[in-house]
């Protein structure tokens, strides 16, 4: 059959018709372009049965429960714990991303000693037991035999550690400078309080922060967002930024960080003024007599910067309102002295105290090694000093030093102390889960498991305003070649004959919670313990030698200079003294924080104008201390004369995400010792400006 | 705007957020959350923004006034999901619609030809593009969720209000004979809703009065990004300050103030 031009016409139209009502082309295309994008090095997607495990945050900022998500058992994602009292269903940028910081190139996988040409191999656990065990049997009983940083002052892991520490003979334990801890030696050395301050948020319907930024990095964040955003309580800021908080606050009011003491004492004037006085307050007089004549309205107005009617506003503000509450903190959570610590505590105690909402006085955990030094004991103890008195040879230096989750050589300023503080040590031991500077610069690196491999637990965090205990099982096996430190331990000391008088870590978890009559196993499925339990505050003082003195000093004409101050930022979006920014958090930084790997050094108008600096402008911040590389960046919402610096940046360790990404500022800080306290703080330090 | 009026449907359920800027603090943790609960990959080179995928991001405004009367504000922007979608309309491979009831704009990443026409379409730069292949550091890809592929390089990408949580309480309420259509506000909250601290984040379906979204975007403070452009986004913003809401719509000086909600 011949095809003649009509039959192939008639062909071709059928066939176009026909391969358009067919469904197999379009399948073809459609099964062509899924394959297209099908390739071996994308990784497919995990099945399998989903569920959910509760743990608890331990990342170096406030602890709190989150559950994790998983399949088959494999965690995934992390979020926030409804069940839980701190988180209330939030979560911060930080926790969000701890699922993932697991898998952190920066991990170590193995014990690891140093040798003589500063490289990291290999050792066994038995070896290294074996090699401790050799150098603290000859210096058992010694004073100078050993001592213990811990970064985690809420964990009952420190009832182990500082059992050990003490029982081979030595009393140098010690938690990394914060603002909970300058507060606590002004509650307690100055003012003669005792216990600890919580803060009670959820009866409070007015927060006055001053500098702490309760929203962003300070405390119990989650738990001050969640109340926040539930409309609990109007917030009030005040600092030399507008920083989250201020961003979220009802107010914001630029002071000065040096000037919050003053700020806090000018509101007690009116407060006082309005007829409120403390009765069964020793020496409460002389304390109204120094407010009186250090702060009228006239004096207020140059120490804090604010129009008289301002602070008379603000001060309005608290006496109307059924429960304030005042939170004195530093934007970087430490470093700061303790004469804004005291003002706002007398602040607190003349508005409120121990009835609904304000401050109040939180019982310290109970032991469950009675041998033990008291979690109140150690938090007394002062790293700064303790490392300046080693480094300058006034105090003998330890044989071995551990260090359980902290980084002293990159979150404490001056790391040129505490470098050669380290020199001075022989052997320094680093219990680490992540490869942070300061396990960087260790000879033995023992690492800890991840907190989502292993048991814990977190007793009334700073910021907490009532009483509580959280604990959490392992939500995944170690990754690691790892041993939980508090375990590890037991096993040395029982080597040593230390007599330390628990089995394992897991059993002192759950002796502590009997101690506290709180069910185990409601605690490990996520649910926070939690008592209404006020103690004694003691007989306080708001007047005595060294608090005259700290004031007079506080109160002395500042020097007159043309340098500008500077304001170290913490955000929990670029870690925290103990964790690094994570791969996730590195992907919320603005343009205005961080750019071609300078990070952004705030400052206003009118500040450029007099130190003649223009928007971009690369500069070094510069103290005696050295220098810090950052490019100026113009922005109205900063206090004049004043310069803002994020921290969390200039890691020289852990993974290729945080490495050499900015500069760390906490090197260039000035340490003073303040009159009075004798708080070592390093939070008012002033910089000049170099363009390079 | 009649081209686009005829790709739009009106659907029973119209998932909606409404963001208090007033509450965000800039936290990131909904960015965090997104990416985690949606494969997303860690940036190539942190150093280039350009070429960042993200599916929220958090913007920092400003009242462009000097100190002391400067004042900062935070603006998350998810998809905004419009109700007249400028990037379905020129999408040549029919890779991105808006058919589903629920109102949520799809992206069909196999579809995708990466010719990235819709990139240019969107005013809201809540498209991205993949430039490079995806790659965790080694043992992170066990974190991938089951929930989102993995898109690999060519292709674009978007918020889809962590549709498959939507997918997942739909099947939930048909296991449990309930209607779909009038979902409880908990049963599907996108990732960044469901972390943001201060809840400053509210989901929910903007045509049921049970869910508190409805009545947010009714307040006299909320607005929408560029609403002068028709494109109807389903995000609404609120804030008391009137200088947030003439940023909102991308107003100069000169335009008319009576077009900005007065507080």
């Amino acid at each position: 059959m011949a095809l003649d031009r009509r039959g192939f016409l008639k062909f071709a139209a059928g066939g176009i018709a026909g391969s358009l009502f067919t469904p197999i082309p379009w399948k073809m295309i459609d099964d062509v372009s899924i394959w297209t994008q099908n390739w071996s090095w994308i990784p497919n997607n995990p099945e399998g049965k989903l569920s959910s495990k509760p743990s608890l945050v331990k990342l170096g900022s406030s602890e709190y429960g989150i559950l994790i998500q998983t399949v088959n058992g494999q965690p995934i994602t992390a979020s926030g714990n409804p069940n839980h009292g701190l988180s209330l269903g939030g979560i911060d940028p930080l926790a969000a991303s701890s699922v993932q910081l697991a898998y952190s190139p920066s991990r170590i996988k193995q014990p690891l000693q140093k040798d003589s040409s500063g490289k990291f191999n290999p050792i066994s656990w038995n070896d290294a037991t074996k090699l401790l065990q050799e150098k603290l049997e000859p210096v058992k009983g010694r004073q100078d035999s050993v001592s213990f940083i811990s970064g985690d002052e809420t964990s009952s892991a420190n009832e182990i550690m500082a059992a050990f520490t003490y029982k081979m003979g030595s009393e140098n334990y010690y938690f990394p400078p914060s603002d909970e801890q300058s507060q606590l030696t002004v509650w307690h050395s100055l003012m003669k309080g005792s216990g600890n301050i919580g803060y009670d948020l959820e009866d409070s319907d007015l927060v006055l922060a001053m500098g702490a930024n309760i929203l962003d990095s300070w405390g119990t964040v989650t738990r001050n967002q969640r109340l926040f955003g539930q409309d609990k309580y109007r917030l009030i800021y005040t600092g030399p930024t507008q920083t989250n908080t201020a961003v979220g606050a009802n107010k914001f009011l630029p002071v000065q960080s040096e000037a919050q003491g003053h700020l806090a004492l000018a509101l007690a004037y009116y407060v006082m003024q309005s007829g409120i006085t403390i009765q069964n307050i020793k020496r409460f007089r002389e304390f109204y007599n120094f407010v009186t004549q250090n702060y009228d309205p006239r004096q207020s107005k140059q120490k804090t910067g604010l129009s008289e009617d301002t602070v008379y506003g603000l001060a309005k503000e608290l006496l109307s309102a059924q429960n304030p509450l005042i939170i004195m903190g530093s934007l970087k959570g430490e470093g700061e002295s303790g004469f804004p610590f005291y003002a706002a505590l007398c602040l607190n105690l003349l508005l409120k105290f121990g009835n609904k909402g304000g401050i109040k006085n939180l019982p310290a955990p109970p032991q469950v090694l009675q041998d033990s030094p008291s979690l109140q004991e150690l938090k007394k103890g002062n790293l700064y000093p303790y490392i300046q008195d080693v480094a300058n040879e006034n105090k003998n230096a330890p044989e071995i030093l551990f260090i359980y989750e902290a980084n002293p050589i990159y979150s404490l300023p001056n790391p040129a102390l505490t470098r050669k503080f380290f020199d001075k040590i022989p052997l320094k031991v680093s219990f680490s889960p992540f490869m942070d500077e300061t396990a960087a610069e260790s000879d033995l690196i023992l690492p800890t498991p991840y907190f989502l491999e292993r048991y814990d637990d977190s007793f009334t965090p700073f910021g907490s305003g009532k009483t509580n205990y959280s604990a959490a099982n392992p939500v995944q096996a170690p990754l690691t070649n790892s041993r939980n430190t508090p375990d590890f331990l037991l096993d040395l000391a029982s080597k040593l004959r230390l007599n330390i008088n628990i089995g394992s870590y897991k059993s002192l978890l759950q002796k502590k919670a009997d101690l506290l009559n709180a069910d185990w196993d409601s605690l490990i499925k996520g649910n926070m313990w939690t008592k209404d339990q006020f103690e004694d505050s003691g007989e306080i003082q708001f007047w005595n030698k060294n608090i005259e003195q700290m004031l007079v000093h506080a109160n002395s004409p500042a020097s007159n200079d043309n340098k500008l101050y500077l304001v170290p930022e913490n955000k929990l979006k670029t870690g925290t003294d103990t964790t690094a920014f994570t791969p996730f958090l590195l992907k919320t930084f603005h343009d205005e924080e961080f750019e071609d790997n300078l990070i952004y050094a705030r400052i206003n108008g009118k500040t450029a104008r007099k130190n003649n600096l223009r928007d971009k402008d690369r500069i070094h911040l510069v103290t005696p201390r050295g220098r810090c590389k950052a490019r100026i960046i113009l922005e109205e919402d900063v206090i004049t004369d004043a310069i803002v610096v994020p921290t969390g940046f200039g890691h020289t360790s852990w993974d290729k995400f945080s490495r050499n990404v900015g500069d760390n500022v906490n090197k260039i800080m000035l340490v003073k010792k303040e009159k009075g306290s004798g708080l070592i703080h390093w939070n008012n330090t002033k910089v000049e400006i170099e363009k390079i | 705007m009649s081209d686009m009026k005829q790709i739009h449907h009106d659907f029973e359920v119209k998932w909606g957020m409404a963001i208090d800027i007033d509450k965000c603090t800039g936290c990131g943790a909904c960015m965090v959350a997104c990416q985690a609960e949606n494969n997303i990959p860690p940036a190539k080179d942190p150093f280039d923004r350009l070429r960042d995928v993200h599916w929220i991001y958090v913007y920092k405004l400003n009242n462009g006034r000097e100190f002391p009367d400067n004042d900062v504000a935070y603006l998350p922007r998810p998809c905004m999901q419009c109700e007249h979608p400028t990037c379905v309309s020129v999408c040549p491979v029919i890779a991105t619609t808006k058919e589903e009831e629920g109102g949520i704009v799809s992206q069909i990443y196999p579809r995708c030809i990466g010719c990235r026409y819709c990139i240019a379409a969107c005013p809201y730069h809540s498209r991205v593009f993949n430039w490079f292949d995806p790659v965790w550091p080694e043992g992170m890809e066990k974190t991938l969720t089951p929930y989102v592929s993995v898109r690999p390089r060519g292709v674009v990408e978007k918020c889809t209000f962590c549709h498959h949580r939507y997918q997942k309480a739909k099947e939930e309420a048909y296991y449990q004979g309930k209607n779909h259509k009038d979902l409880e506000e908990s049963a599907y909250q996108p990732a960044c809703a469901e972390a943001c601290p201060t809840g400053a984040i509210v989901f929910g379906d903007l045509n049921n009065p049970k869910h508190q979204v409805s009545k947010l975007a009714k307040s006299k403070y909320a607005f929408r990004l560029l609403e002068k452009l028709g494109t109807e986004p389903k995000v609404y913003y609120l804030s008391q300050r009137e200088w947030v809401r003439r940023q909102g719509d991308h107003q100069l000086e000169q335009e008319n103030k009576e077009e900005v909600k007065e507080s």
